[in-house]
């Protein structure tokens, strides 16, 4: 426990009781993560509401990443949360609950990713365009060739696409990579390399 | 010296992330072909990063978290749910083999009960209905459960073990409601112990005349 400016604040931790009364009748939104994991073992249904709400986002752009579209990024979001709820008891809390998240949701991808090639959305489907920011000429462009790129990575062979979304997106390091996917470090980089290459041919060397 | 061999794929990717410094890898000075492909490997990965996820519509963030919701709903209170115990096994997995250990524990009780009961059951078989109106002395409902315990091995061994706990069930019943019924105990009736005291020489009385005194004054009576 520790005291913020006279405040009594509990540093709770996984396994220790989560909360006092002002927190248990408080607004639950205020919890930290550990904090709402505690209180959904403790049979608050509400609690995860809001570790969904906190975390949607990453998840999405993450399943996006990999499946290249926006409904079957949806449902692997809702998978990722699915199975996160079933192996809460198991949260130990050494990592931050959006770390385990993260692999949760990265185990979920590549499993996904194996089981089926992803198919990316049309140009034209129903997206949220900024317009206060660029002419809308410039965006559709921007637009068009950002659907190429998606399109080319998803036509990677499945490790070369998970490495580097991986690399790319996920800024992990290619150690994590390999231990992600379950090869060397210097398969991992190899990995990389080859779906550079390819996307490189993919695209066409007019347009890189 | 110079390098002949191309840069390895590690070495350019070490490169292009910054983890190894260019003038460490000599060769990238004098080869044209090396130095072409690590600049296309950077253009490239600049390509992939700058390509964001399309954001949804505003409302998306709602309906997503509404659906997740009712996904865990449906989880924690469908058919599906699941038992952390049994490492996140759901319902619809476990209740058939639950049920099945449960019909074998079942068994196996009824099965020890009815062993237990077994040997009990010999020497206190039950009393010969024939006997209830007379009253039968201790002698002969010995006699009639001497001769009921050598006939019930072969009447047991007939019956499965389920059967064998509804028959020892239904004899101790019977045994309870026949020896009220003949009002039968254990314990001796008079003429019995008339006969035993007539049997008693003087001295013998005298004693047994002293002793229960004795246990009646111990007892307070």
């Amino acid at each position: 426990m520790t005291t913020h400016g006279g405040t009594w604040r509990p540093t709770w931790v996984i396994g220790m009781p989560y909360a006092d009364a002002r927190d248990r009748d408080g607004p639950i939104g205020s919890l930290t993560d550990a904090e709402l994991v505690r209180a959904c073992l403790d049979g608050r249904p509400d609690a995860f509401d809001v570790i969904v709400e906190r975390h949607q986002r990453t998840v999405y752009r993450l399943c996006y990443r990999f499946v290249s579209n926006r409904e079957d990024a949806s449902d692997l979001s809702q998978e990722v949360f699915l199975r996160a709820f079933r192996a809460l008891h198991r949260f130990r809390g050494d990592a931050t609950l959006g770390t385990w998240l993260h692999r949760i949701a990265v185990n979920a991808c590549l499993t996904r990713v194996s089981a089926q090639a992803p198919a990316t959305e049309p140009i034209n489907a129903d997206r949220h365009i900024d317009e206060r920011e660029e002419p809308a000429a410039e965006q559709l462009v921007r637009a068009e060739r950002a659907e190429r790129v998606r399109d080319a990575l998803a036509q990677l062979p499945e490790k070369q696409r998970a490495a580097l979304i991986l690399r790319v997106y996920e800024e992990m390091t290619h150690r994590e990579i390999a231990i992600t996917l379950g090869t060397s470090v210097g398969a991992a980089k190899a990995n990389v390399f080859h779906a550079l290459r390819n996307l490189k041919r993919l695209l066409g060397s007019e347009t890189v | 010296m110079t390098h002949m061999a191309h840069s390895t794929p590690e070495e350019l990717i070490d490169v292009v992330d910054g983890t190894r410094r260019v003038s460490s890898l000599p060769h990238l000075a004098d080869c044209a072909a090396c130095r072409a492909q690590l600049d296309e490997l950077r253009a490239t990965i600049g390509e992939v990063a700058a390509i964001d996820v399309p954001e949804p519509p505003p409302l998306y963030w709602r309906q997503l978290s509404a659906r997740v919701h009712d996904a865990v709903e449906r989880e924690r209170f469908g058919a599906g749910r699941r038992i952390w115990f049994l490492g996140g096994a759901s319902w619809d997995t476990v209740w058939p083999w639950a049920a099945a250990a449960v019909l074998v524990l079942a068994v196996l009780v009824t099965t020890r009960r009815g062993a237990e009961r077994q040997p009990q059951r010999t020497p206190t078989s039950t009393v010969n209905l024939a006997q209830q109106d007379s009253a039968p002395s201790v002698g002969s409902v010995t006699e009639s459960a001497r001769v009921d315990a050598e006939r019930a091995p072969d009447a047991l061994n007939a019956g499965d073990s389920a059967d064998e706990s509804l028959i020892a069930f239904m004899q101790d019943l019977a045994e309870s409601m026949d020896a009220e019924a003949a009002g039968v105990s254990l314990r001796p009736d008079g003429s019995v112990t008339d006969a035993a005291v007539a049997e008693l020489s003087p001295e013998e009385r005298a004693e047994m005349q002293r002793l229960l005194q004795d246990a009646m004054r111990g007892s307070g009576v």
